[in-house]
């Protein structure tokens, strides 16, 4: 049984994750300030940490930075805070995801549950580096068997999208305008191409995202076209 | 003034001290210059020349020449064998009784010396009886037969032939005289000059005359000047500046034989070694240089003393120690400037009037002749200059008073007169202005010329040029002045630029500006000043909103995350109860507008008072409109609206921050997607007109639009106005924000039930 420390000074909100992570099966433990998830990293066998910002007392930031000088285990930050320097400054000091507040409950679950496969699972798999294994972050295509799997689960596209996330896929980093992608995947020159490949892109992002609205693979970059975060 | 170590009185009496020191030297030196006998001659003539190359030297030298020539005539006649011979044959007579006697040189000598005739000491002949023979004798004088020193002399007339003895032997004395002078001075004693003067006979003997038998011509040449002049050549090889005129024609007459092969050279020892007139005329000479060297040294320093002191005086004239702005001004400086100005010329008429009489008196007692008219002109021209340097320094100080104007009469007057000209409108004032300017140069103009033409009847020739003089200041002043008010509606004129321009922070320097546009300034920095803090303020009152609005959603989301949370989990129970199933629908519906509506919230006050961090880059318009297509297009299905979208097949490139411009599309599909009537059709579309890229979103409203199209982008105004259906309001007022900040137009036209929305975007150029 896998172990998460959920820290808010909230103690409804941490109820009420306590309640839905229980119920996946996962144990809590629970702290009410940055002092306390210290003292419970301590002294429990922790796999995940998920932790709010603003706290009395150690608040999540600095918390996460003294988690960070002994432990590796993933940290999902919980804020009200939504800006974008606030995401950014998270993510820079060591957390691995964020989350703002109110926050979607199967969200948070699909959250916790993919940063634990990632972190417990990738080890083994990263293991076998086969020719035809592309991989980026917890995303990974292999390309002998035509399977497409997300921190460990697979995942069933169609043929038109398993190509143009392969396309973007060997390309990690690099940008492809649509009509870049119709003219790789049709072989066809595109003259007003339609909605097709952002329609194809939405069902990608649906499929491989846990919140499509903010992908971690499957970038659309406004105006220019589309990449996979490089990883 | 700079406070130095020293009180400025001290300063000031050593500065007085100084410029009198000064005026002292600068006219002493004039004094030497002026009676130097080398006045008038400039100043090249002090490094260019030296006694040698002076006429003084030449004219000495022509009456050496003179000498030598004698002496060269007399030696064959006088010596014999480097002796004088006493019994060289001198003339012969023949009396009337039919003697005939040969005289010589001892039996005329003899005889004079019987008369009383000696010679002294520079070898003239003086002394002689009190009653000559030719008074005595008349008629009865010997019959001259030959004279051996004047062979070639023939009578003139009848009575020529005749002379007396007295007369004949005073000749020979005169001659010997000659000759000795020239022996003394040339050989006997040691001379500057050294001569050298060779005949040939007729029989090819050389005959040499000459004071310098043991040097070579050589030698003599490189003794400083010479000459050298040869019967064969015309040519006169010479270093002297001036020759010499008698040298020529005496070398040819001395020549009694019949070849050209004679010559003369002349030489002069430039150190002067020995004592003669030419070292006591080179000492003298040197001496005059000397003083005047030292006279010109003088005149420079006490010019260059004077000017400095002067300029230490007007710097320092009125200040006083402590308070640096503080001028301090005598009793006689109080008076009006007039005054001033007619004491001065009363003081100028006391000096003119004692020069006429008491100063030449007082002059007489001790000063020569020679140096009266000059002592009384140089007392002149001190008095003129310290009668003037007071009165300048009383203006001067008045000046710098600030009190010159002020407190001269005609100023007093002008200051009386200024309130009641002030009365007047500008027309008239402006008018009556440029009229007494035009009085004023015209009367100047006629004064001058009056006295130009007249200048020779008043008897003060140069009176024109006062006229002149003030009319060129008011010129100057005119000009200037105009200058100074055009220059300041100029700066005026700029600031106010800048002002409007949005440089709030701009200032006018009003630094030297005359009073009205000094305060115009001021005025203008006063209102500048309160444009800043006013547009400070409100930029700092939007921040302060946006920053209270952003805290505020914080604390608001907190809870609102239990609430979603707790109807969520509420939800998960398995509650049969319809009714109660209907609440948690409300719930759950409200919880999450509520959520919509505090991050809508942060970011409509975000956009709308600028705070948000733009990254603008190079974008493809269309690529973006059918990303956001891709998008949409399966949610329009939910509702059954057609997408219909026309984009030109080609890149639109536009400079925007991406993910912004698809915040304002996805506002305005979302828009579209809530309010559009089902079953209608959702048309997008771009067009290029002048450069400028629009995109265009046009549906139809599933509800009336009874509300003005401006009012759609203010914040909470909905189309519904029951508020019905879900939304925060605040969708197109944040598109319209975010457009304009990225430098976008954002236009929204309603038609009855049309709804169309127009984004226009600049297009770059490639």
């Amino acid at each position: 049984m896998q172990t998460i420390l959920v820290c808010d000074d909230d103690k409804q909100i941490v109820e009420a994750i306590d309640i839905y992570l229980t119920g996946e099966g996962f144990r809590v433990i629970k702290a009410y300030d940055g002092y306390e998830a210290l003292e419970l990293l301590e002294t429990n066998d922790v796999d995940l940490m998920v932790i709010d910002v603003m706290m009395p007392g150690l608040d999540g930031i600095r918390t996460t930075l003294k988690v960070r000088e002994t432990s590796s285990i993933p940290i999902i930050i919980l804020s009200a805070k939504s800006e974008d320097n606030d995401k950014i400054l998270g993510l820079n000091i060591g957390a691995d995801d964020y989350i703002s507040k109110p926050f979607n409950p199967l969200e948070l679950v699909a959250r916790v549950k993919s940063h634990l496969r990632r972190y417990t699972q990738l080890g083994n798999l990263s293991a076998q580096t086969a020719e035809n294994v592309y991989k980026c972050g917890g995303l990974q295509i292999n390309d002998d068997n035509k399977e497409v799997s997300v921190d460990g689960e697979l995942i069933k596209l169609t043929p038109i999208e398993y190509n143009i996330l392969l396309l973007l896929v060997k390309n990690a980093g690099k940008v492809f305008s649509i009509d870049e992608i119709y003219e790789q995947i049709w072989n066809e020159e595109a003259i007003g191409a339609d909605n097709t490949v952002a329609v194809h892109i939405r069902h990608i992002r649906e499929k491989i995202e846990i919140n499509p609205r903010e992908p971690r693979y499957l970038k659309v970059v406004w105006g220019v076209g589309y990449k996979i975060e490089k990883q | 003034m700079k406070t130095g170590l020293l009180p400025i009185s001290i300063k000031k009496q050593a500065v007085i001290f100084l410029h009198l020191l000064f005026l002292g030297l600068g006219f002493a030196g004039i004094t030497f210059i002026i009676f130097n006998d080398n006045y008038g001659r400039g100043l090249s003539w002090l490094r260019e020349e030296s006694y040698a190359d002076t006429r003084h030297f030449t004219h000495q030298l022509e009456a050496d020449v003179e000498n030598i020539f004698r002496y060269v005539e007399y030696k064959d006649l006088l010596e014999l064998d480097g002796e004088v011979n006493l019994d060289a044959e001198m003339f012969c007579v023949t009396y009337t009784s039919g003697n005939t006697k040969i005289y010589t040189l001892s039996e005329a000598i003899s005889y004079a010396r019987r008369l009383g005739y000696y010679l002294n000491e520079s070898f003239e002949v003086v002394g002689g009886p009190s009653v000559h023979e030719w008074e005595t004798q008349g008629p009865t004088s010997p019959y001259v037969e030959w004279k051996t020193y004047a062979p070639e002399e023939v009578a003139q007339g009848p009575g020529d032939a005749f002379s007396t003895l007295e007369e004949l032997s005073v000749e020979v004395l005169h001659i010997l005289g000659e000759y000795y002078q020239v022996r003394v001075n040339y050989m006997d004693q040691s001379s500057n000059l050294y001569f050298r003067v060779s005949y040939v006979d007729d029989f090819g003997q050389e005959l040499l005359y000459t004071n310098a038998e043991d040097l070579t011509n050589d030698e003599l040449r490189s003794m400083g000047r010479y000459l050298y002049m040869a019967g064969n050549s015309l040519f006169m090889d010479t270093n002297l500046r001036h020759t010499p005129e008698n040298v020529t024609s005496l070398l040819s007459t001395s020549n009694r034989y019949g070849n050209q092969e004679y010559y003369i050279l002349l030489a002069v020892d430039i150190n002067f070694p020995y004592t003669d007139p030419y070292s006591v005329a080179h000492a003298a000479y040197t001496r005059n240089r000397t003083v005047y060297i030292g006279g010109t040294i003088l005149f420079f320093l006490g010019a260059v003393g004077l000017v400095a002191t002067l300029a230490a005086m007007m710097l320092l004239t009125g200040h006083v120690d402590g308070d640096r702005k503080k001028i301090a001004r005598h009793y006689y400086d109080q008076l009006p400037l007039e005054c001033l100005l007619l004491l001065y010329l009363l003081a100028l008429w006391c000096v003119k009037l004692s020069l006429n009489t008491i100063i030449p008196r007082v002059i007489r007692l001790f000063i020569s002749p020679d140096y009266r008219e000059y002592s009384l002109k140089m007392i002149q021209y001190i008095l003129i200059y310290l009668v003037s340097l007071f009165a300048g320094l009383s203006i001067l100080r008045n000046y710098k008073a600030q009190t010159l104007w002020k407190e001269s009469l005609s100023g007093r007057g002008f200051n009386r007169i200024r309130p009641a000209f002030y009365q007047y409108p500008l027309q008239v004032r402006f008018t009556l202005s440029f009229i007494a300017y035009l009085l004023c140069t015209g009367g100047l103009l006629s004064a001058f010329r009056y006295l130009y033409f007249k200048r020779e009847e008043l008897g003060l020739p140069y009176l024109y040029l006062i006229p002149l003089l003030i009319l060129t200041g008011f010129q100057i002043w005119t000009y200037l002045l105009l200058y100074r008010s055009r220059a300041e509606n100029q700066k005026i004129a700029n600031g106010i630029f800048k002002m409007s321009e949005g440089d709030t922070a701009y200032k006018i320097d009003s630094d030297g500006f005359s009073e009205l546009a000094g305060r115009v300034s001021q005025a203008l920095n006063t209102l500048s000043d309160g444009l800043e803090t006013a547009l400070s303020e409100q930029v700092k009152s939007e921040r302060l909103k946006a920053d209270l609005i952003t805290n505020v959603s914080h604390d608001i989301k907190t809870p609102l995350t239990s609430i979603i949370n707790y109807v969520d989990l509420l939800k998960r129970e398995n509650i049969e109860d319809p009714k109660i199933q209907g609440y948690l629908e409300v719930l759950d519906q409200k919880s999450q507008r509520l959520k919509t509506l505090t991050e809508d919230l942060v970011e409509a006050s975000k956009a709308s008072s600028g705070n948000i961090k733009l990254e603008i880059s190079a974008i493809n318009f269309v690529e973006l409109i059918q990303q956001s297509n891709g998008e949409f297009e399966e949610r329009f299905a939910i509702r059954h609206l057609q997408l219909i979208s026309d984009l030109p097949n080609e890149e639109i490139r536009i400079a925007a921050d991406g993910r912004r411009l698809w915040r304002v599309l996805e506002n305005l599909y979302n828009n579209a997607f809530k309010y559009a009537l089902e079953n209608s059709r959702v048309y997008v579309d771009m067009e290029k007109i002048n450069e400028i890229a629009y995109f265009t979103i046009k549906n139809i409203s599933a509800s009336p639009l009874n509300i003005k199209a401006d009012e759609l982008t203010e914040r909470f105004v909905r189309g519904d106005v029951a508020r019905t259906t879900e939304g925060s309001g605040l969708g197109l007022s944040i598109a319209k924000s975010l457009t304009q900040l990225q430098g976008g137009s954002f236009e929204i036209y309603i038609d009855g039930d049309l709804f169309k929305v127009q984004v226009g975007f600049p297009m770059l150029s490639e």
